[in-house]
């Protein structure tokens, strides 16, 4: 019932009842409750103006920067995961944070990109890490660039630079971690610059197509990357291994090279030359193996193609670290330069989870994903490392009708009982069955109608907290869509009071820019 | 699923996500685990043809039976699918687009997120064995000189027909349906290895195809390929469901 028939209702009892004057019925204990006593609220407001009046915009340069992108990671993807983690350590949920919700300074970013109204991982990807918005499917070349252009001195013209190649250039130390592909486009567009981000190895390429792919810009950097970038782990063997090469994992499959390179092999080889010692890992064991302190350049590519969900990753056989242990040793790496670093980290799977309208897989990977801020931040000193966490842009999914506090917020809406005393039963919609909290406007979790002959499903007696469950759709889709409402950008640290307001997507790297005091650009005519 | 999955092996254009996000799966029926240990009844490798005749087109359609692995391709479509079971029990699943020179790969992971984790011994006989076991048999024949049992009944509601080779674990025939939506699947040649030419699944072929992880799909949605999955695997009538 609505809050306004509520109040009308518990107006006409009370007002019975002091006539009457019987003890009311809503005189019962509720049996939703939260676990706030009254002066809880008040003492939370005051501490928490207490804690702003003392927070201080630190603008000391930043030795370290790190840039955490939850992809496809909403405001209400944060919100449910938050509600989530909380009821998994058996607390109500709706008062929890994730980590990276306590940093002092947010934002909100606005997504769109040249050409998008709801963009794609590439331009949002490429405007965090380059200062300018560009094209659907591009990686860090500006918005003149054409579709599909093979021309590689074209390609080099329009190429931006990145915050990664900058802070190379600047002395510092790099490090990239994903869980997708490291071939993907979100951690590509910190070191590669494409006009089509499918081009992730040579058997992706057109023919006669001058632009080297992605897996070859990796290992192929500038001589300032080669020797800046220690750390890369993630996903995608397939793209760095050769057609002919078997998989260590999968001993079956083999990689998806035509060119007869091995470019694991490679990534060994040249960075043996900058300093001996680098390794090429593909599992847990050979992950734990590496030693930080003694290995300068190491990379992991955990799976042919992206890792496991954070849900599944125990049942791989071959064993791969989670994203906070991936986080953890490459901060242990980068740590080692005086000069500082600069390290990216995706939580890449949120997005495949809600494309595949599967949120349970969506909130554990984010909750995976605040873990790996913890510990980032945990390992590094907040005075003088710059923490920006973010989203590259939202997905379709809602929280939807008035569930009470502490609902299982994978399950049925139940409301607040209109008398207390009362136990909460499922809210029922127009045709009397009941729903859940969570939801997507499009996806593959639409039910159809008139195959099945229900208007919709009758879930009464369905375990929709089940991990594989898929939430409700409003339009048939094979695959959920992005969505292009603004997405929320948390910081801490030197540089952090940069953050504020309503942000351009791509202001964001002129916040870290700003932080690592990274010389300006000349202002190119051509543009 | 069971029936969606049936009716996806005899209908190849169909893919299976499309049939797995067909919420005519019902909501309460728990994702089935994959069934990794070999089925009791003996399956023996083989390679067959069928004539596949489906709202008022036919087809050859193909099965290649292996131990670890099973393909099925539509020649008329040039679609096929690949199953296949590694030493450690997982599965790996792969659509072959052979016009397209393109495969698209679930792994086990994806495949949990899709609900799709079929047993494997319903993969390799087409219709389950516990399906054929709601028949009722009305008759025997010989077929290709191998005894079928004449079976019908009703699965999932909708009116079946099979002759089954209890030897082989397969049908000689299957109709489903009635009318002008029937869908009738009949055997035509049998192999106990599949011919040189048979080789659409084979994975020297599928190396030199273009590789696409599910998982993508949804990022890929300006890929004029993409769009065509999307569109052979949308919410569409007209597919045949039975």
């Amino acid at each position: 019932m609505h809050h306004f028939a509520r109040k009308l209702v518990a107006t006409a009892v009370a007002a019975t009842f002091t006539l009457s004057a019987t003890v009311p019925a809503f005189a019962a204990e509720p049996v939703v409750q939260g676990p706030e006593t009254v002066s809880d609220w008040w003492n939370a407001g005051q501490a928490f103006v207490a804690d702003s009046k003392k927070l201080h915009a630190n603008k000391h340069h930043a030795k370290n920067v790190i840039l955490f992108v939850g992809d496809g990671m909403g405001v209400s993807t944060v919100t449910a995961s938050r509600i989530l983690e909380g009821q998994m350590k058996g607390a109500t949920g709706e008062e929890n944070r994730l980590f990276f919700e306590t940093l002092p300074y947010v934002a909100l970013s606005k997504t769109y990109s040249w050409d998008q109204q709801t963009s794609d991982s590439a331009p949002t990807m490429t405007a965090m890490v380059t200062g300018y918005k560009t094209r659907e499917g591009m990686l860090s070349v500006n918005h003149t660039t054409a579709r599909g252009e093979c021309d590689a001195a074209v390609v080099a013209a329009k190429s931006v630079p990145t915050i990664l190649e900058q802070a190379a250039e600047a002395g510092k130390a790099t490090g990239i971690v994903s869980t997708a592909r490291i071939t993907h486009a979100t951690p590509a567009a910190t070191y590669a610059h494409t006009p089509v981000r499918d081009w992730e190895s040579d058997a992706n390429l057109p023919a006669g197509c001058g632009v080297k792919d992605i897996a070859r810009q990796l290992i192929e950097a500038s001589p300032a990357v080669k020797s800046s970038l220690k750390v890369v782990l993630g996903g995608g063997r397939d793209q760095f291994r050769m057609n002919t090469q078997i998989d260590p994992e999968y001993t079956t499959k083999k990689g998806q090279r035509k060119d007869g390179r091995d470019l694991t092999a490679e990534w060994v080889s040249s960075r043996n030359v900058v300093a001996p010692g680098a390794q090429f890992v593909w599992d847990k064991a050979g992950f734990d193996a590496a030693n930080p302190a003694s290995t300068p350049f190491l990379l992991g590519l955990f799976e042919r193609s992206h890792v496991q969900y954070e849900a599944d990753r125990a049942a791989d056989t071959a064993g791969e670290p989670s994203l906070t242990e991936m986080t953890a040793k490459s901060i242990e790496m980068l740590n080692k330069s005086k000069q500082g670093f600069f390290l990216h980290v995706e939580a890449g799977r949120i997005d495949h989870a809600h494309h595949a309208g599967n949120a349970k897989r969506a909130m554990l990977d984010t909750i995976e994903f605040a873990k790996a801020i913890k510990a980032a931040y945990e390992m590094t000193d907040p005075e003088e490392t710059l923490i920006i966490v973010t989203a590259d842009h939202s997905h379709t999914f809602t929280i939807a009708g008035y569930p009470h506090r502490g609902n299982d917020i994978l399950g049925l809406v139940k409301e607040v009982p209109d008398v207390d005393g009362n136990s909460p039963v499922n809210s029922v919609d127009k045709l009397g069955l009941p729903y859940t909290t969570l939801g997507y406007t499009n996806g593959p979790g639409w039910r159809d109608a008139v195959a099945t002959g229900q208007k919709r499903p009758d879930l009464t007696a369905v375990d929709t907290t089940a991990l594989g469950f898929l939430q409700e759709a409003a339009i048939p889709m094979g695959s959920e869509t992005h969505a292009g409402e603004d997405v929320p950008v948390y910081a801490s640290g030197p540089g952090a009071y940069l953050v504020r307001g309503s942000m351009e997507q791509n202001w964001i790297y002129h916040v870290m820019k700003e932080a690592f005091r990274l010389q300006d650009k000349k202002h190119d005519s051509r543009f | 699923m069971k029936t969606q999955l049936i009716t996806l092996l005899l209908l190849s254009t169909i893919s299976i996500a499309a049939v797995a996000a067909d919420h005519r799966h019902p909501d309460n029926e728990p994702a089935k685990t994959m069934s990794v240990a070999p089925a009791a009844t003996s399956m023996p490798p083989l390679a067959a043809r069928f004539e596949l005749h489906t709202a008022g087109r036919g087809a050859d359609w193909f099965m290649i039976r292996e131990p670890q692995r099973i393909v099925t391709f539509n020649a008329g479509s040039r679609q096929g699918e690949v199953w296949a079971r590694d030493e450690q029990g997982r599965i790996e699943y792969t659509r072959v687009f052979a016009e397209d020179r393109k495969t698209l790969n679930y792994n086990d992971g994806q495949l949990k997120t899709l609900h799709m984790e079929p047993g494997w011994a319903q993969l390799a006989s087409i219709i389950s064995p516990e399906e054929v076991t709601k028949l009722r048999k009305t008759g025997e024949r010989k077929v290709m000189g191998q005894r079928a049992l004449i079976l019908e009944g009703n699965i999932d509601g909708v009116r079946t027909r099979l002759w089954w080779l209890p030897e082989l674990q397969l049908p000689a025939r299957l109709e489903r349906g009635k009318g002008k939506t029937a869908t009738r699947l009949v055997l035509r040649e049998i192999h106990a290895k599949a011919p040189a030419a048979w080789n659409w699944g084979d994975e020297s072929v599928l190396d030199t195809y273009a590789r696409l992880d599910a998982s993508d799909l949804g990022d890929m949605e300006y890929d004029p390929f993409v769009q065509k999955v999307m569109r052979q695997d949308g919410h569409q009538h007209g597919h045949g469901h039975l």
